[in-house]
């Protein structure tokens, strides 16, 4: 019907071979440079891997040692205990920013007056760098002269020494990246919200159904792909924390608050070891990869392709 | 406008001649520059600069430009790994930790010193054999830092003569000042309890006390004796039985004991020598006039224990200008530049002959002496390309120790045993 | 449009206010005195000066961090949103074997944890040279601003009306034409929302920055911020300060494009 060298509607459904030639010149760039920095780096970890690396120990060489790294690492108890304070940092923070940025996404759905500067101030943590959140946070719950302390003495409670305490310690943590994170979180769930259809909640009101039913029965079950979407994303990312940690507690006290990014980072580069560093990299790498295949498959790849479309 | 046009001259003239000016100086293509990097902490800073400035008089071809460095130790150890592993050629003068030098030598990013024929004789022993390694020389002691008890003449008539003593008169002061109010006393003892490099040098003292060691002479790991799990029960019950020593230490470092000591908040401070000198900063400090020092105490089993610190001055091994860099570490060396050291910054100097002599008396807080006595009888941490990692490991089971997470006693084994593992590894453990 | 009520205004409300006091807290801070800021805090400031950031300009040569960060956040978007740009197209539009492949890979890849690859790229980039450079960073960032960008701009491009390149062939226009005059124009709020987020991403980066960069010249923002609150000394109140000076551009861009960032962040779908 038209000339056009377009593709999806050709009668014979196959490519021309210049829309070929085009696809491939236009990814062409972008692809090889991601290969470069990203595909070949993993490939790269993944040699050294099975190599012994010392980078303070240039006379020992690096001979090929199969497997012994991986032997090394899954052997060690910091590996999985770091791994075990990942997992509940996952968990703790996707409680919380879930629900939190879904209370805050049905808050924006209903402001009318300064919307934008409500959204601007909600956007604010977003676009501060973690380093800058991490710190402020600390700050605040420090011992002496922290903020936190001192309300909490005004109030007439406690003090406890937040950072010197293995299970106070993730209050700061936690807050600090709910802060942080949550309006991100909000505004992905505010464009599920908007998608339901109004005419839905009328027809509840109208069947006398009160708000709390009208949100277990319409709003959370439409909520859901973007629910799914959402919390993948933030629990991949809460999986590779590490500058909010290292900046914050630096793994402390003792490495109470250590997540895996971090017990790589002290292998890698205080630690000086690459060969053991890199066989705990991949390890890392495998567990996001396959978390992520797994919540893929289990909710259906068509809830995150329509996403991406 | 007719006043314009001055005002334009003149402005034009002020930018020609800053750009003359600058040209001048940064012209001089047949000066050196020589790079150096340490710690510019506090009076370290300015007394640096003043050296550098009359090096500089001293060697017109030369210049010397300072590289500041993160003031915490691990940090700069972090950093000086970084750059040393990209082979820069700058800084060609590095300032390192007492403990770095065998690491560096051993990775091959320090240049050996033997050559430029060091005055060693001059320099207290134990200091520059920490800094060998394999036969050769690598760094020369530049200053030496021994861990000292800071007490509070207005509340005490006298030192205490052993731990317990310590935390007697700790308590006696918190309970008949009271933790609030201006007059108030929070803290009997406060030292550096944080996960860094400090806390192995705080339990060091303590552990020397009650008689134990890290590595006996033999090199085998002796952490987890029974002298060693009684002195980290004794740091753990000084601040959870004992309330004399407050939880919040588990998160200082240097700086921050020193805040609240100078605050007058605390009884007792452990901390190294270079905090006296701002101490008495009667425009800063609330305790000025009101301090003085002592020798850590020791405790049933022991003796009185001080750890060894200090800073090396090491050539970069991928320097381009080793010479000068000798010729800048020979400078800093002199009896002159040590001795303004320690009165500007109260840092000991290694040279032995100083101690006899009037100017270091006048220019230091304890009688010469006692310092002489204090740094031949201080206790260095272990030498080895490792001990960085040892550290991390013994940091690690000591915080968790500190913070409740373990006892001692398994805390210290795990560390001992973690620490032979390592060692066996890497084939330097004695046969 | 749901009735609001006075409850979802308190709500509301509590929230901007929490979302807001730590960065008020910050603010001060950078503001205090240093020997207040070690007494008790508290929340009305007594006294504020400019000493803090007149130290960090004067002494501490802060202009050589922001302009790294400036300069390589800036290269870094520029790169992904132009070469990001064509390869979204190709997989939002045109049908080519290995399609769904390409899409997984690029996502996979923006999963990669970032301590995974930062190894090998400390490796690779000591041998060529480039620690403590320009395209020593820019080209590790690329490896999630890349992805980032392509994946965002695949649902941009999906959700642009097909007739606007019709009508553009059906004028006789070529493939260069049509991207050029029409696509382009039409794509342009997507492409400032992804690369404001490429930006983002760049300019808060602290692990690739801390470990590839060494160099007092090469070491951005993050890096000295942090660097900042590491010694204990003085320099709390110029972590404050140049925490709060960190924050600027960002914020200038929240506040700028907030309603392109949050198209961008959800293809169009939430509406103003």
């Amino acid at each position: 019907m038209t000339s056009r060298p377009a593709a999806s509607s050709r009668a014979d459904g196959g490519t021309s071979s210049r829309e070929l030639r085009l696809a491939w010149a236009l990814a062409s760039p972008a692809l090889s440079i991601i290969a470069l920095v990203a595909l070949f780096p993993i490939l790269w970890t993944f040699w050294e891997s099975l190599h012994l690396h010392d980078l303070r120990m240039p006379w020992l060489g690096r001979p090929f040692v199969g497997v012994s790294n991986y032997v090394e690492a899954l052997g060690a108890a910091r590996f999985w205990t770091a791994l075990g304070h990942t997992a509940f940092f996952v968990v703790a923070s996707l409680v919380i920013e879930l629900s939190g940025g879904l209370l805050l996404a049905m808050a924006l759905d209903r402001v009318t007056q300064a919307r934008g500067l409500v959204r601007t101030a909600v956007l604010l943590p977003w676009a501060i760098p973690t380093v800058v959140v991490a710190l402020v946070w600390r700050f605040m719950f420090e011992s002496p002269g922290g903020l936190a302390n001192a309300l909490l003495a005004g109030a007439g409670l406690g003090t406890p020494t937040w950072f010197a305490d293995a299970a106070a310690a993730w209050v700061p943590l936690l807050l600090a990246d709910a802060w942080k994170t949550t309006p991100f979180v909000a505004i992905l769930l505010l464009a599920g919200l908007q998608t339901i259809d109004r005419t839905l909640y009328e027809a509840a009101e109208v069947d006398g159904a009160g708000a709390w039913r009208q949100f277990a029965d319409i709003t959370l079950p439409l909520l859901k792909p973007a629910l799914l979407v959402a919390g993948l994303f933030r629990s991949l990312d809460a999986f590779r924390v590490f500058d909010l940690v290292y900046v914050m507690t630096g793994g402390g006290p003792g490495t109470a608050t250590e997540p895996i990014a971090l017990y790589t980072f002290i292998t890698l580069l205080q630690n000086l070891r690459f060969g053991l560093g890199s066989a705990l990299s991949i390890v890392v790498f495998a567990v996001a990869f396959f978390f992520a295949l797994g919540v893929i498959r289990l909710f259906g790849s068509g809830a995150f392709l329509e996403r991406a479309a | 406008m007719p006043h314009r046009f001055p005002r334009i001259a003149a402005l034009a003239l002020c930018a020609a001649t800053a750009m003359v000016s600058a040209a001048a100086c940064g012209g001089a293509s047949d000066s050196r520059v020589l790079t150096m990097s340490g710690s510019l902490v506090g009076r370290e800073g300015e007394v640096i600069r003043r050296q550098l400035e009359r090096f500089r008089q001293a060697h017109p071809g030369i210049a010397v430009q300072l590289r500041p460095t993160p003031d915490a130790a691990d940090q700069r150890h972090q950093l000086y790994v970084q750059w040393l592993n990209a082979r820069v050629s700058e800084p060609d003068v590095l300032q390192l930790d007492v403990v770095w030098t065998p690491e560096f030598a051993a990775a091959g990013w320090i240049a050996p010193i033997d050559g430029f024929h060091p005055p060693v004789d001059d320099l207290f022993a134990a200091t520059v054999a920490a800094n060998r390694w394999n036969g050769a020389l690598y760094a020369l002691p530049w200053f030496v830092d021994v861990g000292m008890l800071y007490w509070r003449t207005d509340l005490l008539a006298e030192a205490p003569r052993d731990l317990d003593a310590l935390m007697r008169m700790a308590k006696d002061v918190q309970t008949a000042r009271g933790a609030t109010g201006d007059r108030g006393v929070p803290f009997g003892f406060v030292w550096q309890g944080a996960r860094y490099e400090g806390l192995v040098t705080v339990f060091l003292e303590h552990l020397g006390a009650f008689g134990g060691a890290i590595l006996d002479e033999a090199g085998r790991v002796v952490v987890d004796s029974d002298a060693s799990v009684r002195a980290l029960t004794f740091m753990r019950d000084a601040i959870y039985e004992q309330g004399v020593v407050p939880q919040a230490v588990l998160t200082w470092q240097e700086e921050q004991t020193r805040f609240a000591f100078q605050n007058g908040q605390a009884v007792f401070m452990r901390n190294w020598p270079y905090a006296y000198a701002l101490l008495e900063d009667a425009s800063e400090s609330r305790v000025a006039g009101v301090v003085a020092v002592a020798p850590m105490p020791g405790a049933p089993g022991g003796a009185p224990t001080a750890a060894l610190g200090g800073s090396t001055l090491a050539i970069n091994a991928y320097s381009d200008q080793p010479d000068d860099a000798y010729r800048l570490i020979d400078f800093l060396l002199q009896p002159e530049q040590m001795l303004e050291r320690a009165a500007v910054a109260g840092q000991f100097p290694p040279r032995q002959a100083l101690y006899d002599t009037p100017e270091l008396a006048g220019a230091l807080d304890i009688p010469p002496s006692e310092a002489r006595r204090i740094i031949e009888a201080a206790v260095p941490r272990p030498v080895s390309p490792v001990y960085s990692q040892l550290s991390e490991i013994l940091q690690v089971s000591l915080h968790r120790a500190l913070t409740r997470q373990q006892d001692p006693r398994p805390a210290l084994e795990e560390a001992a045993s973690a620490m032979r593992m390592l060692l066996a590894r890497l084939e330097l453990s004695p046969s | 449009m749901r009735r609001p009520s006075w409850r979802w205004a308190v709500v509301t409300t509590a929230i901007v206010a929490a979302v807001l006091f730590p960065l008020y807290w910050a603010v001060i801070s950078s503001f205090t005195p240093e020997s207040r800021l070690f007494a008790a805090p508290s929340l009305v400031p007594e006294a504020l000066v400019l000493d803090h950031y007149r130290a960090l300009f004067d002494a501490r040569d802060f202009w050589t961090p922001i302009r790294n960060s400036l300069i390589v956040a800036g290269m870094t978007t520029l790169l992904s949103v132009t070469l990001g740009a064509g390869c979204a197209y190709a997989l939002a539009r045109l049908q080519f074997p290995g399609k769904a492949v390409t899409l997984a890979f690029v996502l996979a890849v923006s999963m990669f944890p970032q301590i995974s690859i930062v190894s090998p790229l400390y490796l690779m980039l000591r041998e060529v040279g480039l620690l403590n450079t320009y395209p020593g960073l820019v080209l590790p960032y690329l490896t999630f601003a890349m992805p980032l960008t392509i994946w965002m701009l695949v649902g941009f491009f999906r959700q642009l009306p097909a007739e606007l390149e019709e009508a553009a062939f059906m004028d006789g226009a070529s493939w260069f034409q049509m991207m050029w005059r029409v696509l382009l124009p039409a794509a342009m709020p997507g492409l400032i929302a992804a690369g404001m987020f490429a930006f983002m991403t760049a300019w808060n980066d602290y692990l690739f920055a801390v470990i590839l960069t060494s160099t007092t010249a090469a070491k951005t923002l993050p890096v000295v911020v942090a660097g900042f609150a590491t010694d204990v000394t003085t320099e709390r109140t110029l972590m404050a300060t140049s925490g709060v000076l960190a924050i600027i551009p960002p914020l200038l861009l929240a506040f700028l494009f907030q309603r392109l960032i949050i198209q961008g962040l959800t293809s169009g779908a939430v509406k103003d």
